[in-house]
């Protein structure tokens, strides 16, 4: 147990990185867990990872927009080799810090359930963008709901965050329902700073091995679905 | 026991073994708990799976004729519904379970497991059975 805890605190100290930014006061990103969720063609990381730039109100984590000076993610996947934090103004890299693969997930099914882009639908939902630092409210809405995880990547100026399945609460026994979604921010419409939401409602009876996407869906799936996007919507608006 | 007396033993099986099969299908998919593409692959899979044994048992009984076999089957015909019908069981039980699992949900199954289940036993277990209904239905009556 000793020798566990010994090797955790030292894996911490040696993943963590510090970083001078003109004060005395230093700048630390620790990077908690990295695991390996990729094939060889495709590498992608699973890591978890806190911040803390005491003296900044805002920094840019490079796809992942401008958050606060201090913050946490507990599940992020990236294809990304490294970690990149930037002033938020000048752009100016502040500390990069590399991801190193230390576990591979157990099991089979290594690969997170993670929708591509195309997958999603057209019908979205939209809403105004509320804080300079909204990244920090996507990524505390998702992380509540998507303990999974999610992704990120820049599109075109557009930061897509696009999250893994999580069950949705239905009455019936007989099926199983899932919710996944892409929130695009920013996301232009006639006037002011907006994003929209884009999501993916699919269910399975309980012992079918299949999911369904399409028109065979039941009604019951797509209505809690368009539910659960609502109050992400709104939650992201707070 | 009468060779046609056996012949007649074993294609109640099959047919009773089918129905059976069927209607366990078809009672997962009226209960919600598999959706119309399973459906269609389940029924497909299963009428492949006793076609294979069904065909002979039509083509003995329409394709002899008046010549219907006589004679005592003797062990042969003991021996040849006792394989039948453990061929039939190893199907049905896991078709069985599987409904079980329809009407108890936290009994864990899934349409893959059964196919998988179904295409490989039922595969690998037909040599109990297609000599016997070769001896029996394919064989012309001497």
């Amino acid at each position: 147990m000793l020798d566990l805890l010994r090797c955790v605190l030292t894996a911490t100290l040696l993943l963590s990185a510090c970083g001078s930014t003109g004060s005395n006061r230093v700048s630390t990103v620790t990077l908690k867990r990295v695991v390996d969720r990729g094939t060889a063609a495709a590498p992608l990381h699973q890591i978890s990872f806190s911040w803390d730039f005491p003296d900044r109100q805002e920094v840019e984590i490079a796809g992942l927009g401008v958050v606060g000076g201090r913050g946490m993610i507990e599940s992020y996947f990236t294809p990304a080799k490294s970690l990149e934090f930037r002033d938020a103004v000048s752009r100016k890299v502040l500390l990069r810090r590399k991801i190193n693969a230390s576990g591979v997930a157990m099991g089979g099914g290594n690969e997170p359930d993670l929708p591509r882009e195309s997958e999603f639908p057209q019908p979205y939902r939209t809403g105004k963008v509320t804080s300079p630092t909204f990244a920090d409210q996507i990524i505390a809405v998702i992380q509540r709901y998507y303990p999974a995880g999610f992704v990120s990547n820049t599109s075109s100026g557009v930061i897509q965050y696009t999250t893994t399945y999580r069950s949705l609460n239905l009455n019936a026994m007989q099926f199983h329902a899932e919710v996944a979604i892409l929130i695009e921010q920013p996301y232009h419409e006639s006037s002011g700073n907006s994003f929209r939401v884009r999501f993916i409602i699919r269910d399975r009876p309980r012992l079918s091995s299949d999911w369904r996407y399409r028109d065979d869906r039941s009604s019951q799936a797509i209505l809690a679905g368009q539910a659960f996007v609502d109050t992400v919507v709104q939650e992201l608006q707070r | 026991m009468r060779r046609g007396n056996v012949r007649n033993v074993l294609g109640l099986t099959f047919i009773v073994g089918l129905t059976l099969a069927i209607c366990a299908v078809l009672i997962a998919y009226g209960r919600e708990t598999i959706s119309a593409k399973d459906l269609r692959v389940l029924l497909v899979l299963v009428l492949t799976t006793y076609g294979i044994h069904i065909g002979v048992i039509l083509g003995g009984y329409f394709g002899s004729g008046k010549s219907v076999p006589s004679g005592n089957a003797g062990f042969a015909g003991g021996l040849a519904i006792v394989l039948a019908i453990l061929w039939n069981l190893l199907v049905l039980t896991r078709l069985g379970l599987f409904v079980l699992a329809v009407f108890d949900p936290t009994r864990t199954d899934d349409v893959s497991d059964l196919s998988t289940y179904i295409e490989n036993v039922a595969i690998a277990s037909s040599f109990l059975v297609t000599g016997a209904l070769s001896f029996f239905f394919a064989r012309r009556a001497a």
